[in-house]
């Protein structure tokens, strides 16, 4: 079990993350939160990049720091702007990182055609990265990630520059992966773990908002959430008086998704986990955190 | 919640925090620690030297370059030159971290801005694991050149090799001292510490005054000084290698 304990991060005056506390055991983890949250603080500590000002994360009751090399072993990590070699293959690059991995050369290359396999790249296993597309680089960098058979994989915003198709394939992958591993999967797009994920952690003013499933993160917004058809002429109106979550425009009609407390008529809808992040992480200072 | 059962849970929560606590620091006690000769071993039979140069061929190539041009700079000098031209000492002062910063600090920044840094951060054998082995290997590299570079000038130019030779040890471990130290403490952007100290060297080589204060130390103390920070230089590298209490940002 990984466990983050009473872990605050500060840049000089700035707490990113302020004394939180979590447990990860075997699944998909989606860190969900806008940009700027402290994802990236919270994934870079788990990978021991960054060390916290106080607190301490724990694998298994021993201190990632003191673990060192025995847990750089057993985590995978996919940082938001994954870094290449461009005059290399993809193979040459990840046998290179399995080297540094310390996995032994044979093995390795087994390793390696597995993985290049799984993430559709065995046909290009000999072109060069720098003419790969950035999708391509992302799936080179998933590889990578996986070189070591983590127990603990932690992927940075792992989609960004995946077009829709390959966005499935890499959900299909990691669904596929966690059932004996720690995946967390930080993203600020709520469809990369709604199906995928089996808990959601969101972040909020540098401390845990909540750790919950899909269906209790949703539910905080149940019988809050409805839907209003209007003339397309009216919705400025609306929009002044409610909070909106989703515009859609069919001709001169208009579909609006918003909160409200169901006295003007309007059936409640199902509320999703896109619903909640646009209520809690509206431009209000602090957001909603406190209605929910 | 009554007030005794928030006072125990308070001292629940404490008593937890002092057993992990004591748990954390068994486990800091009981680490390996490795030491300089295990860490060489290590990267040379562990890593290999492949892996340990992978995507700076082009940087070490450079680097032998830049030296043989030196070199064959130096070969190429009249035979008085030492009388001629008594800055030689300031030049030399300068020559070898010259060498030493043009491979180090190509392939921080080549392996910074595009080698997958923060990914080999998290692997066995970390971005500054190899870092501190390139600087290690570029140090013996540094030595023979400067080694070279003080014979060349003794048959060729009549200058004294020991203490031109001398000034080019401690010259060099004393750069390289300043490089390693900026570079934990600053992270890129202390690569502007030695660039600077390297200028200043260069432009302090042409006075007179300077030749003059360089000559005027004794060889037997450039000696002393260029052993004293060999040292340093081989306990800050074995300090990356136990690693990261100066982890890079």
């Amino acid at each position: 079990m990984l466990s983050v304990n009473n872990v605050t991060m500060k840049y000089g005056n700035h707490t990113v993350l302020d004394d939180i506390s979590v447990d990860f055991e075997n699944g998909v983890y989606g860190l969900l939160a806008p940009n700027g949250a402290g994802k990236t603080t919270l994934i870079k500590l788990l990978a021991t990049l960054h060390f916290a000002s106080s607190g301490a994360v724990l694998w298994n009751g021993e201190s990632i720091t003191a673990l060192d090399e025995k847990y750089r072993d057993i985590i995978g990590y996919l940082p938001q702007q994954f870094g290449y070699y461009k005059s290399y293959t993809p193979t040459a690059y990840l046998l290179y990182l399995s080297a540094l991995k310390g996995i032994p050369h044979t093995a390795a290359k087994q390793r390696v055609e597995e993985l290049l396999e799984l993430v559709a790249l065995s046909d290009v296993r000999n072109v060069k990265l720098k003419k790969f597309s950035g999708g391509m680089i992302q799936r080179v960098g998933i590889a990578a990630a996986l070189l070591n058979d983590p127990k603990v994989l932690l992927l940075d915003e792992p989609t960004a520059g995946l077009d829709p198709k390959e966005r499935v394939r890499f959900r299909n992958i990691i669904a596929g992966l966690s059932k004996d591993r720690i995946v967390i999967l930080s993203t600020h797009i709520v469809s990369d773990v709604e199906s995928i994920a089996n808990r959601i952690i969101m972040l909020q003013n540098g401390k845990i908002y909540c750790n919950e499933t899909v269906a209790e993160v949703c539910g905080r917004l149940a019988g809050m959430v409805y839907e209003a058809e209007l003339p397309a002429a009216e919705t400025a109106d609306f929009s002044h008086n409610h909070f909106v979550l989703s515009e859609r425009f069919e001709g001169d009609r208009a579909f609006l998704r918003f909160i409200g407390d169901g006295s003007e008529g309007y059936a409640p809808k199902n509320a999703g986990l896109e619903d909640v992040f646009l209520y809690l992480y509206c431009d209000t200072e602090g957001g909603n955190a406190d209605t929910l | 919640m009554n007030y005794n059962e928030q006072l125990r849970q308070k001292i629940t929560a404490a008593e937890q925090r002092r057993i992990e606590a004591t748990a954390i620091l068994k486990a800091a006690k009981s680490q390996r620690k490795t030491g300089f000769a295990e860490f060489i071993h290590d990267m040379l039979f562990g890593l290999g030297l492949r892996n340990i140069f992978y995507g700076i061929y082009d940087v070490a190539l450079l680097t032998i370059v830049i030296a043989g041009a030196i070199i064959a700079l130096l070969n190429g000098l009249p035979a008085d030159y030492g009388q001629i031209n008594p800055n030689i000492y300031g030049i030399m002062f300068a020559a070898s971290p010259a060498v030493y910063m043009a491979f180090f600090l190509l392939a921080f920044l080549k392996e910074r801005s595009g080698g997958g840094f923060d990914v080999k951060m998290t692997c066995r054998y970390t971005a500054l694991h190899l870092c501190a082995f390139r600087m290690f290997l570029c140090g013996i590299f540094c030595m023979i050149f400067n080694v070279a570079a003080a014979g060349i000038l003794a048959v060729r130019a009549g200058v004294d090799f020991a203490e031109i030779a001398a000034i080019s040890f401690s010259s060099l471990f004393l750069f390289a001292l300043v490089m390693i130290l900026s570079l934990l403490r600053f992270g890129t952007k202390g690569c502007i510490v030695p660039a600077a100290v390297m200028a200043m060297c260069v432009i302090m080589s042409v006075f007179q005054w300077y030749n003059a204060l360089l000559r005027s130390i004794p060889t037997a103390a450039y000696v002393v000084l260029g052993a004293v920070l060999l040292v340093l230089n081989q306990s800050v590298l074995n300090k990356i290698n136990r690693r990261f209490s100066y982890a890079v940002r």
